[in-house]
């Protein structure tokens, strides 16, 4: 039996442990599964840059260094994959990345196996815009997810006549929000548009849900929330819409196969997330491509995989050999009671559009709308 | 920022220039990615470039009499594809005037040679315009002259106050100062060829 080593490379410490230790618990749990299988053997090359930029390139390096290991299951941020893609380069090796991330990315050393905007913002906003809400106020962490997310929503909001009430930007890690929540006190939007990451998103969500207890009526939508934040925010995160590719309760009997195999695992009480079941789903799509290259030449095993439909546990999966993003399926769901419930699953696979080169226009708005002044203004 | 520039490319056509089969299919792949479709065409003497919105061309194997315009002056976008490095031929590429340049390296990254080309050609493209103003403005100096003069024979004006009343006809009428002085020739002309004068 052919025997590959494999990187797993994700911040189990550090500002956003949560999500790299997750991330690595699905992946883990996939490799076990491939080597109960008994068609190849995987052995994970482990390494915890503990959310530190410079340490994703120092240990990217280590692991493919004289070609000893091709393959990295990896990074959250998209800071994380911006330092290993250099690296990859230089010294050969491949990506496989498995996280939501902003788009407007191709590079030929990654699989990009989370979702792009086509496939969360763009229908999230839709979604929304439906309501016909006039105000919106949009927060996010200050780098490039919080920037290209909220340019998205900008863009997709304003063409809807959706008066913009606010655009803030929290640095990474900042937990000070009760700014940003009076200013949101102050403006009264109909929805807000959140991607804030880690403690900026849980101390701004517990702020909010204080101001909603005194009476604001405001949707909150995000396209980063995982189960692991439904934990560390408890009620405040009651009612927020969230769009991801995998949420526990998805329907059907694959993911309750899939939970109990988890539960099987990690115990009963573990909550996963759609971190844990992309990276799941990374391991056992590059275990196929090993599997029928016969060896780990990146190029020869993302072409053994590449535009194929594919089972996986996010339900049916194609990697577009052009983009090399996955088609993966968008489902809303509202969070209640520390679960999110699913409001939408369209059951089919959404290509991936990472350039935002297929998005139709907007449909022109039916009447006026009061509109509202902008108040834009980047705090950093 | 953002709403200034050219993002999407979708139906657009691009039309590549390369001797390697294998760098054309993969440029059209790319483009094809985000929306762009793509024209090949090698050997590239007389390309057929009517119906291309941007312009992909080999720097290696480039040479001037392969478009149809003035260096600089191309009236779509163009992209230099880099390869050797030789400086000659980089020499050539800069004073061709490309828009943006594509390393072959990096064909992942195309999507914003297209945002930079696009709007360096919209920006050499205003200026084209600007200096096209300039050069006939300039070619109407002696209209001026003329009707300054004539302004200051007729009414009786020293040359500072012909000068004001033309650009407070040009302000009225909104044109140049030159245009301004060409229609009051014009309006002048006939009645002078009634003799009055």
């Amino acid at each position: 039996m052919k025997d590959f080593k494999v990187g797993l490379l994700f911040s189990t410490s550090g500002p956003y442990a949560a999500l790299g230790q997750s991330a690595l618990d699905g992946a883990l749990m996939a490799l076990d599964e491939v080597n109960a299988a008994g068609g190849i053997r995987l052995s994970p090359v482990m390494a915890d840059p503990r959310g530190i930029p410079m340490e994703y390139e120092r240990l990217t390096g280590e692991m493919v260094q004289g070609g000893g290991l091709r393959h990295i299951v990896g990074g959250i941020t998209s800071w994380s994959r911006k330092d290993i893609i250099p690296v990859l380069e230089r010294q050969g090796g491949m990506l496989w990345y498995p996280c939501p991330y902003e788009g407007f990315e191709i590079s030929d050393h990654v699989v990009y196996l989370g979702a792009c905007p086509n496939q969360h913002l763009v229908p999230l906003i839709d979604h929304v815009a439906e309501a016909a809400p006039r105000r919106a106020f949009l927060v996010g962490s200050n780098y490039v997810w919080g920037w290209e997310t909220l340019r998205v929503a900008r863009e997709r909001l304003s063409a809807r006549q959706v008066a913009l009430a606010g655009e803030r930007y929290v640095p990474l890690g900042d937990t000070d929000t009760a700014h940003l929540v009076a200013e949101i006190a102050e403006s009264r939007p109909d929805v807000i548009v959140n991607s804030l990451i880690g403690p900026s998103n849980h101390a701004f969500m517990r702020e909010l849900a204080r101001l909603k207890e005194d009476g604001l009526d405001c949707l909150v939508v995000s396209a980063n929330q995982t189960e692991a934040d439904l934990e560390a925010l408890g009620p405040a995160a009651d009612g927020m819409l969230a769009i991801g590719a995998w949420f526990e309760t998805v329907e059907g009997q694959a993911t309750a196969d899939f939970r109990a195999r988890i539960a099987a695992r990690y115990g009963a009480g573990y909550r996963a997330s759609c971190n844990f079941a992309t990276a799941h789903t990374a391991v056992h799509l590059l275990a196929r491509g090993l599997e029928r290259a016969g060896h780990d030449d990146t190029r020869a095993v993302f072409d053994a995989v590449a535009g194929e439909a594919q089972d996986s546990v996010l339900g049916p999966l194609a990697i577009d050999p052009v983009t090399r993003h996955a088609s993966l399926v968008p489902r809303l769901a509202r969070a209640r009671a520390g679960a999110f419930e699913i409001i939408s699953d369209p059951g089919q696979a959404v290509a991936p559009d990472p350039y935002l080169t297929r998005l139709a226009a907007v449909a022109p708005a039916t009447g006026p709308r009061p509109a509202a002044r902008p108040q834009l203004r980047i705090v950093s | 920022m953002t709403q200034t520039l050219d993002l999407h490319f979708a139906g657009r056509r691009a039309l590549v220039l390369h001797p390697a089969a294998t760098v054309r299919a993969q440029l059209a792949a790319r483009l094809s990615a985000l929306g762009v479709e793509t024209d090949e065409s090698w050997p590239a003497d007389e390309p057929d470039l009517a119906r291309a919105d941007i312009l992909f061309a080999d720097v290696d194997t480039g040479h001037d009499e392969q478009f149809p315009w003035r260096r600089g002056q191309a009236p779509i976008p163009t992209v230099g594809l880099i390869q050797s490095e030789a400086p000659g031929r980089l020499a050539w590429a800069l004073q061709q005037g490309f828009d943006a340049f594509q390393p072959l390296a990096a064909l992942g990254k195309v999507y914003s040679t297209l945002v930079i080309a696009t709007a360096r050609a919209a920006e050499r493209q205003q200026r084209m315009m600007r200096d096209a103003e300039v050069a006939r403005r300039t070619g109407l100096r002696h209209v001026l002259v003329q009707a300054t003069l004539k302004m200051m024979r007729r009414e009786g004006l020293d040359e500072m106050a012909a000068l004001k009343r033309l650009r407070a006809l040009a302000m009225a009428e909104r044109v140049a100062l030159e245009d301004a002085a060409a229609i009051y020739l014009a309006e002048a002309e006939p009645r002078a060829a009634g003799g009055r004068e």
